[in-house]
């Protein structure tokens, strides 16, 4: 049990400090290189993101909006989405482009959502997919304490909130954290995320 | 934003992080003054623990390789 503040928890498995040197390159290296048409590029980045991407949906998705449309087409169609219109993206620093696939996945969700809803035999869904139907994470810690947590994470910075959705909704490594978010090691990744989360307690309960 | 963070806040921040367990009574017992935002704090390890039980029912439930989410 971890109860002692005097001293460094015993370091659990992954950590930086010990970490080889990672061969991966950020997340705007990988951009500048498919921008160059870079097609090995391209591959690396989808494959970083599909897995993260589909874990977001399902935490997020009513059930009934999951009845409703395929998740992991629309993942899939998120990143080439993304990916044709690459040019276009504006790249604001760290975790702009998760932040960016996130946007364009609820968009592609909610014009599913709507075309679904539109055939026979659905039940009506509201624009905003929330209707009644708890997603997975509501019912685990109900719909106020939810909504508590995205407003607390939407007035922190936006490196702090990345970090901490890349930790928490994702379960990525420290490591992994720092290759997207284009950090120098994963001891700054656990550094952000941990100031993160003091931040984000005092958001939500302050 | 508070640059100046609570060392013992953080030191929990990161235990949370790693979703290791945390004796909030003996540290509220410990740190009285603390008390309030160690209770802030455990409100983000509900939402810590939620996501990972997510994740792990979604892991289960998947045929796909799934990293480990500790560490």
């Amino acid at each position: 049990m971890w109860s002692s503040v005097e001293g460094r928890r015993p370091n659990t498995s992954e950590e930086a400090d010990h970490f080889p040197p990672s061969p991966q390159i950020s997340t705007e290296s990988l951009l500048a290189r498919i921008r160059g048409g870079d097609v090995d590029a391209r591959e690396t980045l989808l494959a970083r993101y599909i897995t993260s991407l589909r874990r977001w949906a399902h935490g997020r998705l009513p059930t009934a909006a999951r009845d409703l449309v395929d998740t992991d087409d629309l993942v899939q169609s998120t990143l080439y989405r993304a990916l044709a219109h690459v040019e276009e993206f504006d790249n604001r620093g760290e975790g702009a482009f998760f932040a960016y696939l996130r946007r364009i996945l609820l968009n592609q969700i909610r014009d599913e959502a709507r075309r679904a809803r539109r055939r026979p035999g659905h039940e009506a869904l509201p624009d905003d997919l929330s209707g009644n139907d708890p997603s997975p994470l509501e019912s685990l810690i109900g719909r106020e304490r939810v909504a508590q947590y995205e407003a607390a994470l939407a007035r922190l910075i936006p490196s702090q909130r990345e970090a901490v959705m890349l930790r928490f909704e994702l379960g990525l490594r420290y490591r992994e954290i720092a290759e997207s978010m284009g950090l120098p090691s994963g001891n700054a990744a656990r550094m952000l995320v941990t100031r993160g989360l003091v931040r984000l307690s005092e958001e939500m309960g302050g | 934003m508070n640059d100046a963070m609570d060392p013992t806040l953080l030191s929990v921040a990161e235990a949370v992080a790693d979703w290791m367990p945390v004796d909030w009574d003996g540290l509220r017992h410990r740190e009285p003054s603390l008390a309030t935002r160690l209770e802030w704090l455990r409100g983000v390890a509900e939402v810590a623990k939620a996501h990972r039980e997510l994740r792990d029912a979604q892991a289960g439930n998947s045929t796909s390789q799934v990293p480990p989410s500790n560490g």
